[in-house]
């Protein structure tokens, strides 16, 4: 088993367990890589719902029937990290995806832990002006 | 100081949600219990600074009672102890705060926001990836791992202060030595990037600006 950290569109940070198959390359089995994903593998490319997004480099993205996911994770509007020596691998929003969240001027809502390990929301705080404080220790 | 701000214009409209870009919970106690009278959040993988564009803290951003950006991520110091370093007024963020809490007046209109937010390169997604595997590999114990991975999101994102002088602590730097002396330099020669809106800012920021 290996840990995916993975930055879910729209959502929150989750560490995944998955089943991959590591050595020079972080291999998935296709319903595997379609739970972590949502992406599924067609003749037409990487599908999810409607959209089909092409494969312009085969080798890259699929090796013997199985997922690369450093390959795939641009050809579905992601950024990945791999690292098959340690089992750790991360996804997360390609700069395209995130400049283009940044254009809307929403604040995207997040929960993160307070202090005391208790979740903080920003939707609880709808209909407050919130001043976003980003600080550290360091 | 910030909770002394919350005090103030609390009854008029406005929280602060402290959000730590830290993974060194025990570091924040010091902090937290300090100022006990503001909302603390931990970001622990970088998430908020991703989404948010911060680079470099402290920094503050604005949200509407309709949860829009009203003002982008830009430095805002809380008092004026590190003036003199980081030539920052810091009683320039507060007096625009009071009159937007007070008289929703704003000083940065929604083009300007647009426009200033930080947007990503893919050599800093990639670099806050791998962050997220070094703190992943810090908390099971594998420091070896946590600085591999930290030496590769610095190289790909070496101007980041988020990335790089947010690293020292895993790495055993003190982020206030001279390493990170080094680090202001190379900043420096490299152009000063990240935000530009330059609130409260007292002199241009060439190298000279940054000299010990």
């Amino acid at each position: 088993m290996a840990t995916v950290i993975n930055d879910v569109p729209g959502g929150e940070i989750e560490h995944i367990e998955v089943e991959a198959s590591l050595g020079e390359r972080w291999l998935m089995q296709p319903d595997a890589f379609e739970s972590l994903t949502g992406w599924t593998l067609k003749p037409e490319g990487m599908c999810r719902g409607d959209v089909c997004a092409p494969i312009y480099q085969r080798d890259a993205v699929i090796s013997d029937g199985m997922i690369d996911v450093l390959g795939a994770a641009p050809v579905i509007g992601r950024s990945a990290v791999v690292d098959t020596k340690r089992g750790v691998a991360a996804l997360g929003a390609s700069a395209a995806v995130r400049a283009d969240e940044m254009t809307s001027l929403q604040a995207p809502d997040f929960t993160l832990n307070d202090m005391n390990g208790q979740p903080v929301s920003l939707h609880n705080f709808e209909r407050r002006k919130v001043l976003l404080l980003a600080w550290s220790s360091w | 100081m910030w909770q002394t701000l919350q005090e103030e214009l609390g009854p008029h409209g406005l929280t602060i949600i402290a959000v730590a870009i830290d993974n060194d919970i025990e570091a924040l106690r010091e902090w937290t219990d300090a100022a006990p009278g503001l909302i603390y959040a931990v970001d622990r993988e970088y998430a908020v600074a991703e989404r948010y564009g911060i680079v470099n803290v402290p920094a503050t951003v604005w949200i509407d009672e309709s949860g829009r950006i009203v003002r982008p991520a830009d430095t805002a110091m809380g008092d004026d102890r590190f003036r003199e370093f980081a030539h920052v007024d810091s009683s320039v963020h507060h007096e625009h705060l009071r009159k937007w809490v007070l008289a929703n007046e704003r000083d940065v209109d929604d083009a300007a926001v647009a426009e200033l937010m930080e947007r990503p390169s893919p050599e800093l997604q990639e670099a806050r990836l791998h962050r997220r595997i070094a703190v992943l590999l810090h908390d099971r114990g594998d420091l070896d791992g946590a600085r591999e991975h930290l030496a590769d999101a610095t190289a790909l994102a070496p101007h980041d202060w988020v990335i790089r002088r947010g690293s020292m602590p895993m790495n055993d730097v003190d982020p206030f030595g001279p390493e990170f002396f080094a680090f202001v330099g190379e900043w420096a020669a490299a152009g000063s990037p990240g935000y530009r809106l330059g609130t409260g800012r007292e002199a241009p920021k060439g190298p000279e600006y940054w000299k010990e």
